[in-house]
């Protein structure tokens, strides 16, 4: 007997002393049906593939600073409606109108939602690519569309459920200090905003597909800043009906829409700063209720189809 | 890069070239428009269809018209239509500025007595002149009376050229008449008077055509309000004193209406102190002073008194009355000559301090664009009904509705509206009274707001909710449908988010792999 072959008597005693094997022994007794036996498992529907990458990124924003100051900005407006309240700063308007209450407490939406938009979108899918996270989805049975869609899914579901607490928290604490209330006008206002919030994230979302490292100032100083200027420049330097028409229609002036709707006069915006200095040389924004809702909708699904078509190309 | 350009490009213009028709709204802007105005007489002006027509904004009060510098003198052509069409008294056409390469023209149609920053029209709903977009209309017409012969004419105003008639058979004071025209067309109605009186303030003819098109054309009265009415608006001060040049004003424009019993004393005296005054001032500070006078209802007449360009620090505003400054002979003399314009309601006012408080049902609305409106009230009550709202600058305004008139507002903020009654001298009925009114899109104050907060707060919560469920149930792949114990590519994704598991593979996994190869 050679040296080898006691070798190998050795390690199989050994093994099998040491391993107890019911697996097969069970997997003999169970039925076909219980041991899954010749059942063809499908692939996840592409409803499913979009739920659990939803899901996932809502899972990563629990960790992430977006939701925090989120709620924070939430919890200001009743803090600081208390607080005017309480001190009688002179902040907060003497009106009786719940919708013009509500313009005053929400005067910063023009700021606030490219802000947060830019946050929970801006960098969410670079981060996927920097952190190496995107190469253990991408070989599930997931698309690379789905997983592109339930991202951004997941980040606008969060900003509009941030700006709708904005609406519903703001018209509960004006109701308890006006008494007349013009609803169908605050639904309109919030229908506009909540489309605007689609506009930010998807051009936020498809401009992180181009940027390495993702971008949170970039998105936000283009919706603030830069789309508003080329409306005022447009209307200054073209004396034309289309001018004013076309300006009107960038979607980057719907939140201000949205406020004036509400009975605001001056929004917190640079249209607003603009239209403070210059009065008569800036354009007035005015725009119908459906074109406002559905210019930021289709120019926001141009975007995110965009943006699909960078991932799809993607080097992996 | 090209193709995603081309793919942007395409989506552009497909989002713009419906989204262009979808913006043709009534507050908007319009490229070309023409546009025309009625009192009570049926006396019209129209404007070319070159010109552009721009209704309040900054720019001014009143309707703003630009015309093209080539092609003729416009300038010509506005003195032309006011002189021509309508006399001197009830519409003028002001400034020339050069501006954008147009000339810029203000034409002040007396009817409007809305205020700084605001803008309406006025379009009779008994219309003599109406214009039509090119296609097919039928017009329907009511409310004739005993006239039994209506004849329409088209024309082509801006050429004069000969226009063609047709006459609509009246019955039962009812007819109608179906028009087509390939270009935008003028149509004029003719009304043979012979054998009746027409009283146009109360019982005006109403056009319905259709299909509906510029200008709007009110099918019925859709709307009921209770309002408020209070002798108490009415002032009866007749104790005023004037001596010298006056210039009144505000921060930024006065406009002052005054009611009078037509042809009464007082209305002479207020004519002859106060606008003629006005109008011969010698200091230059009333370049932009109009008076005009326009009828009323039930004998009334309102004189409009309209000041701008005034340096602020002239003026003091008080509330909603202008407190106003004497000068004379281009001196401002406040010890001497200070004189509140608040003692010249000697005819009707409102006194904004005097509106009684109480119940009003659908008197309120809110719109947060331009809108059109109508009244309809008792006329032997009433005085006169107005619209009161409050501008950009938070001045409260007023606008005296007639009945049978479609006045269209043009707001570019959202303001709360608000009709009142204004009783009449002699009336001694007190309280709300009943004014049926005509408006779309603005809605009434409602009790549905703690619903929609509710409702509101409800959405956010399922936003948030699935944070949280997100958050807190790491095991939720479980529901992918894979087998029980397998894993899941879900699971898997999750633990993307966890650092690489650093376990290293035990013996037990390397035995399995000689099992498996082994077989």
């Amino acid at each position: 007997m050679s040296r080898e072959s006691k070798a190998q008597r050795k390690m199989a005693k050994k093994y099998t002393e040491s391993i107890s094997d019911s697996y097969d022994e069970y997997a003999r007794e169970i039925t076909d049906k219980e041991a899954h036996r010749d059942v063809v498992y499908e692939l996840p529907t592409k409803f499913r593939q979009i739920r659990e990458c939803f899901m996932i990124q809502m899972k990563r924003y629990t960790r992430q600073k977006v939701i925090w100051i989120a709620l924070i900005l939430l919890l200001l407006i009743p803090i600081l409606f208390f607080v005017f309240e309480k001190t009688d700063s002179g902040m907060l308007p003497s009106t009786d109108i719940t919708n013009m209450y509500i313009a005053s407490l929400l005067e910063f939406m023009p700021l606030v939602v490219p802000l947060l938009a830019a946050i929970a979108c801006g960098s969410m899918l670079s981060q996927e690519f920097n952190e190496r996270t995107v190469y253990l989805s991408l070989p599930l049975p997931m698309s690379r569309n789905e997983f592109y869609l339930g991202k951004f899914l997941a980040g606008t579901a969060l900003i509009e459920g941030v700006t709708i607490a904005a609406y519903g928290v703001s018209m509960i604490l004006a109701m308890t200090v006006t008494t007349r209330t013009y609803t169908p006008m605050i639904a309109k206002s919030m229908v506009m905003m909540m489309a605007y919030v689609f506009f930010c994230c998807a051009i936020t979302y498809a401009l992180s597909t181009k940027l390495r490292r993702g971008s949170t100032m970039l998105p936000f100083l283009l919706l603030t800043l830069v789309l508003p200027l080329v409306g005022i420049i447009l209307t200054r330097y073209v004396h034309a009906g289309w001018a004013v028409d076309v300006a009107s229609m960038i979607p980057c002036y719907i939140p201000e829409i949205a406020m004036m709707s509400l009975g605001d006069t001056m929004p917190v915006s640079v249209w607003g700063i603009a239209k403070m200095i210059g009065q008569d040389g800036i354009f007035d924004i005015s725009c119908p209720f459906i074109t406002a809702v559905i210019v930021p909708l289709l120019l926001g699904l141009a975007f995110l189809y965009l943006g699909s078509r960078v991932i799809k190309g993607r080097d992996m | 890069m090209k193709s995603k350009l081309l793919v942007l490009g395409i989506a552009l213009v497909m989002c713009a070239i419906p989204l262009m028709a979808i913006s043709d709204d009534s507050s908007a802007v319009p490229a070309t428009q023409t546009t025309y105005a009625y009192n009570k007489y049926g006396t019209y002006a129209c404007v070319t269809e070159d010109a552009r027509a721009y209704y309040g904004g900054s720019s001014g009060t009143y309707p703003v018209y630009y015309f093209p510098e080539a092609g003729g003198s416009p300038y010509d052509n506005v003195l032309k239509f006011v002189k021509g069409e309508i006399s001197y008294e009830t519409l003028m056409a002001d400034s020339v500025t050069p501006d954008y390469g147009l000339n810029y023209y203000e034409v002040v149609f007396p009817l409007n007595s809305g205020g700084y920053d605001i803008g309406y029209r006025v379009i009779d709903v008994s219309p003599r002149l109406i214009f039509l977009e090119a296609g097919v209309h039928t017009i329907y017409i009511t409310g004739c009376g005993a006239i039994t012969k209506l004849v329409i004419r088209s024309a082509d105003y801006l050429s004069g050229s000969d226009y063609s008639s047709k006459s609509i058979a009246i019955t039962d004071g009812k007819g109608s008449i179906k028009l087509e025209s390939n270009i935008p067309q003028a149509y004029l109605f003719d009304i043979d008077y012979s054998g009746t009186q027409l009283d146009w303030a109360s019982n005006p003819i109403t056009y319905y055509i259709d299909p509906p098109d510029e200008p709007k054309i009110i099918t019925d009265f859709n709307r009921t309000a209770k309002v408020l009415s209070n002798k108490q608006w009415i002032r009866q001060t007749s104790e005023y004193t004037l001596d010298g040049t006056v210039v009144i004003g505000s921060y930024y424009s006065s406009d002052h209406v005054y009611y009078f019993a037509e042809g009464s004393e007082k209305e002479k005296e207020f004519v002859k102190n106060v606008v003629d005054m006005n109008t011969s001032d010698p200091t230059g500070y009333t370049d932009d002073t109009y008076i005009s006078e326009s009828p009323m209802p039930s004998g009334y007449r309102m004189i409009d008194l309209n000041v701008k360009r005034i340096v602020a620090y002239q003026c003091v505003t008080m509330g909603d009355y202008i407190s106003s400054n004497l000068w004379v002979n281009g001196k401002y003399d406040p010890s001497t000559h200070s004189i509140d314009y608040d003692a010249y309601r000697n005819g009707i006012s409102i006194d904004t301090e005097k509106i009684p408080t109480g119940e009003t049902d659908g008197s309120k609305f809110y719109a947060d664009k331009g809108f059109s409106i109508a009244v309809d009230y008792d006329t032997s009550r009433f005085a006169f009904v107005a619209i009161k709202f409050t501008t950009t600058y938070g001045m409260v305004q007023y606008g005296p509705l007639q009945p049978g008139r479609l006045y269209s507002f043009d707001m570019k903020n959202a303001a709360e509206y608000e009709i009142y009654g204004m009783l009449k001298e002699d009336a001694t009925d007190i309280g709300p009274m009943e004014v049926r009114f005509y408006t779309e899109g603005v809605p009434a104050t409602d009790n549905y707001g703690l619903v929609f907060a509710v409702v509101a707060v409800l959405l956010c919560a399922l936003a948030f909710g699935t944070l949280f469920y997100a958050g807190m149930h790491p095991k939720w792949s479980d529901e992918v449908g894979l087998p029980d114990g397998s894993e899941s590519f879900a699971e898997t994704s999750d633990t993307a988010d966890a650092a690489p598991s650093e376990e290293i593979p035990g013996p037990e996994s390397d035995i399995q792999e000689e099992n498996i190869k082994d077989e």
